[in-house]
């Protein structure tokens, strides 16, 4: 393999050429910026373990670490997602309302862009359907037990909200929901109604991909916005689960 | 001494105690600016790039040319902004290849590599997410099983904190071949029950010798607990052998 030059790859990104370049080039680069010893020999392990660029950026720093970078250049790697992720969202104009399932499912996948662990987000919105709020709930997995409902229906109420949205991640998997994400549903969804929030939709997100788990189980709110649901999801059905 | 002395050592341990989250955005970009900017205040120049009409995604997909005479920077400033967007829009995307290893063969070929790489008796946990793809390895520990004081949580702590929802053993045997000790059996059964009660999935236990590989987890459930099968690779595709083949 050629060997890797940190001034012809500075030149190759001047002239516009970054695109074409491979993501050893790149990652070697980036761990010449943090300083690393042996860039080039470090790149290469790590994609050898990890097979891919988007496997290594999601590493955390401790396990950057263990493979051997240097604290300085682990934190340096860990960066990258985390700023795509708020560039991603912060080019996302929240003034316009989250009143169809692809235009909040395209809101959902700039949020969970980086995101390593599952977690779970509320949005908030007003009644015109603008976002109020976005506020992460929980990191793990979606369960009744790990889920305080008191703390979501107090996040709705406080907020002065008019309508809730939740939203979790299946991280590296599908977007086929488990029992456990139906049933903790059905007990948000009774906790929310109970204080005059209602729950409109429950989105799965994962891998680029998100369904609306209500309409999926075939059980869309009624205070759901006329031609909420433009385009077509799989049907979903605790039996077959 | 200036309340900024120790700025960016106190920004790095936040990173490290904290991670991203509590940051703001102009916070991470200042910290991000930090590698290329090894001296002065990279406050301001987070800012500049902020406020540019396209926001942050515009800044780190500009054309570095363009980010020199707007920004006022160098060279190997542009080039970093430049490269952390890149790197971004790809590892966001997941364009690059992810190897999967859902298939028995993928799994031996990987409890092989590693102990390719181990030259000592040792086990170590693979931790996959539920697509089976890689999330990370963890030695977990050093010396003949038996000798050592086995606890399911150190596989299930650092499963847990990769988000992993499979678990793989592979324990190394560089001078004893690959034959799964009673004591292998006993440990694997009890982390399969361990680790289930925390909703991990042990996938399985191999117990590798140099080219050879053979499954405690297949061991612990025979019937037959004396008999052995061994797995090896013969011109690229896994072969099964009975007792016998050592």
């Amino acid at each position: 393999m050629t060997p890797f030059s940190f001034d012809a790859f500075k030149s190759g990104v001047m002239e516009g050429e970054i695109a074409g370049m491979t993501d050893r080039a790149l990652l070697t680069a980036l761990l010449t910026y943090g300083k690393q010893k042996e860039p080039q020999e470090t790149s290469d392990r790590l994609l050898h373990t990890y097979r891919s660029l988007s496997n290594i950026l999601r590493l955390s720093t401790r396990d950057l670490m263990s493979e051997g970078l240097s604290t300085h250049s682990a934190l340096l790697v860990g960066l990258v997602l985390p700023l795509w992720g708020r560039a991603l969202f912060d080019s996302f104009s929240l003034k316009e309302p989250l009143d169809t399932s692809s235009r909040t499912g395209a809101f959902l996948l700039h949020r969970f862009c980086g995101e390593r662990l599952e977690t779970v987000y509320l949005l908030l919105l007003r009644e015109d359907y603008t976002l109020l709020d976005c506020q992460r709930v929980t990191t793990g997995s979606i369960n009744t037990t790990t889920l305080n409902t008191r703390a979501l229906a107090e996040a709705a109420v406080f907020s002065g909200a008019s309508y809730a949205v939740l939203a979790h991640n299946h991280p590296g998997g599908t977007t086929i929901p488990s029992r456990n994400d139906i049933l903790a549903t059905q007990r948000i969804q009774e906790t929310l109604d109970t204080v005059g929030v209602p729950l409109l939709e429950h989105y799965i997100v994962a891998e680029g991909e998100y369904l609306p788990l209500l309409e999926a189980q075939g059980t869309p709110h009624p205070k759901a916005p006329q031609g909420y649901y433009d385009k077509e999801y799989p049907c979903i059905s605790l039996e077959t689960l | 001494m200036g309340i900024h002395t120790g700025h960016r050592k106190r920004v790095k341990e936040k990173l490290l105690r904290q991670g991203t989250d509590s940051f703001l955005t102009h916070e991470l970009l200042e910290a991000a600016l930090f590698y290329a900017v090894p001296y002065q205040d990279t406050n301001p120049t987070a800012h500049r790039l902020l406020d540019g009409t396209d926001g942050l995604l515009g800044a780190l997909t500009r054309d570095p040319q363009e980010t020199l005479s707007v920004l006022g920077c160098g060279e190997h400033t542009a080039v970093l902004i430049r490269l952390l967007g890149e790197l971004g829009r790809r590892g966001a995307a997941g364009t690059s290849a992810i190897t999967l290893y859902d298939t028995r063969e993928a799994l031996v070929s990987l409890g092989m590599e590693i102990a390719r790489e181990e030259a000592k008796e040792a086990t170590w946990a693979v931790f996959l997410d539920n697509r089976f793809s890689l999330l990370g390895k963890t030695r977990i520990f050093e010396g003949y099983y038996a000798s050592a004081s086995f606890r399911p949580a150190l596989i299930a702590e650092p499963a847990l904190r990769h988000g992993a929802s499979m678990v793989l053993l592979v324990s190394t045997h560089p001078d004893r071949g690959a034959r799964v000790d009673p004591y292998e059996r006993e440990t694997t059964a009890t982390c399969h029950r361990a680790l289930s009660s925390v909703g991990l999935k042990l996938l399985d236990h191999l117990v590798v010798s140099g080219s050879i590989a053979a499954s405690a987890m297949e061991s612990a459930t025979s019937r037959a607990k004396n008999s052995y099968r061994f797995y090896r690779f013969c011109n690229e595709s896994l072969v099964l052998d009975e007792e016998g083949f050592l």
